[in-house]
């Protein structure tokens, strides 16, 4: 069920991932969101486009290249040009230290695989909605 | 949010005898109280279940023994130390006390010898002796008279001759008549005593102008002022003691005193050394204790670490699987996407496969459960089956085999050929990016085959080479991080092909170079049999 969006712009979700499998996962559980999707496969890449296509939230692997979830989200949350994009971490371990490292980084969640695509759709929409409340 | 299953947990899998079987670090034990750092010996055999958390980190041999021949005192025990040290100094300090005390007891002894003489003079002799008797030379009647006065009141045993000196320092009578007219102006004692204060003198039995009566020892010279009532002191009396008596009661009471001293000391010594003994034990034992308890600490840091790697390598395809199962099976997806999201789920679940089969494989190797069956093995035929087993090769990727003609067949266990082929072979390509040759070389060398394994894919720099095959070992740089693998592939590689009595090594003439994986394994003279 697409998200209904009447006279307004889609909301743009960023998602920066560089495995084989998972980003063609992603993409493919966000594809009848109604959001409009680009993707990253660095960190450099992912806080790029943070930067330049200002998306509303971003997906963020915590094992990505270059420069790892954890500095990208830190990046982004420092600048004020970015901070109010929302980010979700993926990450790979479960555990507090993941826990705290994500809430230290300043992401807004985190989702620990394996995680499944209705819970990720899930999250990300409340996440946008309480995001449009603000 | 997604409930945790795995993590904290103990990964256990089972194994094909549908036993479970813990994975290697879970069960890795802890060494012995005395055994702190692990016995070469069982470093060398690192397929032993009761492997130590060294050999795990490393199994191929880097705890090496103690480098450069270290110095006596570093080996040493605490006790020999001890000893070496407190000993001269206990000997040292006991024998100066000893001589302290000795030089002080003769002085003592001394002195009261001399005080005794002065008595003996005072009480028995002064009262005898007229003023006359010292001022003028003594008729032969009155030196008669004070020879018999002076060897019945003075002369103890001891005392060995006396001399009676007038005011103006010459002798007016003496034991030994030679001597009376002489002076002793020049004699300080003398003039000490002539001055009112009694004096005494020791000096070797050679040296004393007199010929004395008796006696061995040295001789004490005691002189008695003499007032005889009067205010002034008009002449001294002077005896010679022979000290030889005193000198063996002070030598008795010395090595008494040494004796005692020595024992005392003795017993001081070994009393420390036991509680030096006591300290090292307790010492040994507590460092025992904190090596033991740095095993446990590197047993759960590598726990921690595998449980870390395999859960991050077993939590992405089973993401994969997890997701588009459920997307297959929830929507109404168009066909192309089936078939997309279907070959995704494959490649997850070969992905998963080929982890578990590795972990047990790991698991088997260091448990010794893995069995081979040897028997002669053409490498051609292997190679074939490895390659066969390799998915299609990507984009400007070649692979070639040069085989020596009369290749002899090598004494292995089939199946675990091919998987050493394998991992070689598939490494070769996963770390050729960027395309190339992967060259397949095989010929014999002595009584041995040697397989070589080249590509011209990211290389290793020379720091990494001893390192790639150990287990987890993953080579960090920009260009491999994407390209996954588990840091298992090249530790099973190396134990299988070390369980078939060969060797693998690995050249790399630098990054960017490729590399080149050599194997050499015995080489049979036998066919290998095609059933």
């Amino acid at each position: 069920m697409p998200d209904t969006q009447p006279d307004a712009q889609p909301e743009t979700l960023l998602i920066a991932e560089d495995d084989p499998l998972l980003m063609p996962l992603l993409k493919a559980t966000f594809r009848n969101s109604g959001l409009r999707v680009i993707t990253a496969g660095t960190g450099t890449q992912a806080l790029d486009l943070a930067r330049t296509e200002r998306p509303d939230l971003v997906l963020l692997d915590v094992g990505l290249p270059e420069m790892n979830g954890y500095e990208v989200c830190r990046a982004i949350k420092t600048d004020p040009q970015t901070a109010v994009i929302r980010v979700v971490m993926l990450t790979a371990r479960a555990g507090a230290a993941d826990q705290r490292l994500a809430a230290e980084a300043g992401a807004d969640t985190y989702l620990t695989k394996p995680f499944s695509p209705a819970e990720l759709l899930e999250v990300v929409r409340s996440l946008l909605r309480t995001a449009r409340v603000a | 949010m997604v409930s945790d299953h795995l993590a904290g947990h103990h990964v256990v899998v089972v194994d094909d005898d549908e036993r479970l079987l813990a994975l290697p670090p879970m069960t890795a034990s802890v060494p012995p109280m005395t055994a702190s750092v692990p016995p070469k010996s069982t470093v060398g055999s690192p397929r032993t279940t009761g492997e130590t958390p060294a050999a795990w980190l490393a199994p191929h041999g880097a705890v090496r023994p103690p480098i450069a021949p270290a110095r006596w005192w570093r080996r040493s025990s605490l006790v020999a130390r001890f000893t070496v040290v407190s000993l001269p100094l206990i000997l040292g300090v006991g024998l100066l006390a000893a001589q302290v005390v000795a030089a002080q007891l003769r002085s003592i002894a001394l002195s009261v010898e001399a005080e005794a003489v002065a008595d003996t003079v005072e009480s028995r002799i002064e009262g005898m002796l007229r003023p006359e008797d010292l001022q003028r030379p003594l008729s032969t009647q009155r030196m008669a008279e004070i020879d018999s006065m002076v060897n019945e009141r003075a002369m103890g045993a001891d005392t060995v001759g006396v001399s009676l000196w007038r005011g103006d320092g010459v002798v007016n009578y003496s034991t030994d008549s030679s001597s009376v007219g002489r002076s002793g102006k020049s004699d300080d004692m003398l003039a000490l005593a002539l001055a009112g204060e009694p004096s005494k003198e020791i000096k070797p039995r050679s040296e004393v102008s007199l010929t004395l009566a008796k006696g061995t020892g040295d001789v004490m010279e005691v002189y008695v002022p003499l007032r005889l009532g009067g205010p002034k002191v008009v002449g001294s009396f002077e005896t010679y003691r022979d000290l030889a008596e005193v000198q063996n009661r002070i030598t008795a009471v010395r090595r008494a005193m040494f004796l005692a001293l020595g024992g005392g000391l003795a017993v001081l010594f070994v009393a420390l050394l036991f509680v030096v003994r006591g300290a090292s034990r307790q010492l040994r034992r507590q460092s025992d204790e904190l090596a033991l308890f740095g095993a446990r600490q590197e047993v759960t840091r590598l726990q921690t670490e595998f449980v870390g790697v395999v859960s991050h390598e077993l939590r992405t395809p089973l993401t994969a699987l997890v997701g588009f199962s459920e997307l297959l099976l929830a929507e109404d997806v168009p066909d192309s996407d089936r078939r997309e999201w279907t070959t995704l789920l494959h490649n997850g679940a070969q992905r998963l496969r080929h982890l578990v089969e590795q972990l047990l494989d790991v698991s088997r190797i260091d448990h010794a459960r893995l069995e081979l069956r040897r028997g002669p093995v053409s490498v051609a035929e292997a190679t074939e089956q490895a390659l066969h087993s390799i998915a299609a090769l990507p984009h400007g990727l070649e692979i070639s085999q040069r085989f020596e003609p009369d290749l002899p067949p090598v004494l292995a266990d089939h199946e675990k050929l091919v998987q050493i082929l394998t991992n070689l072979v598939s490494n070769a390509v996963k770390y050729s990016p960027d395309g190339g040759q992967i060259t397949i070389d095989a010929r014999r060398l002595g009584s041995r085959v040697r397989i070589e394994v080249t590509d011209q894919g990211l290389g290793l720099p020379r720091h990494e080479l001893d390192s790639i095959f150990d287990r987890f070992h993953r080579v960090d740089d920009e260009r491999r991080r994407t390209i996954e693998g588990t840091g298992l592939g090249l530790y099973i590689t190396r134990q299988l092909v070390e369980m078939h009595g060969g060797t693998v090594t690995v050249h790399s003439l630098g990054k960017g170079h490729g590399s080149t994986f050599t194997v050499v394994l015995p080489a049979t003279e036998e066919e290998p049999n095609n059933a």
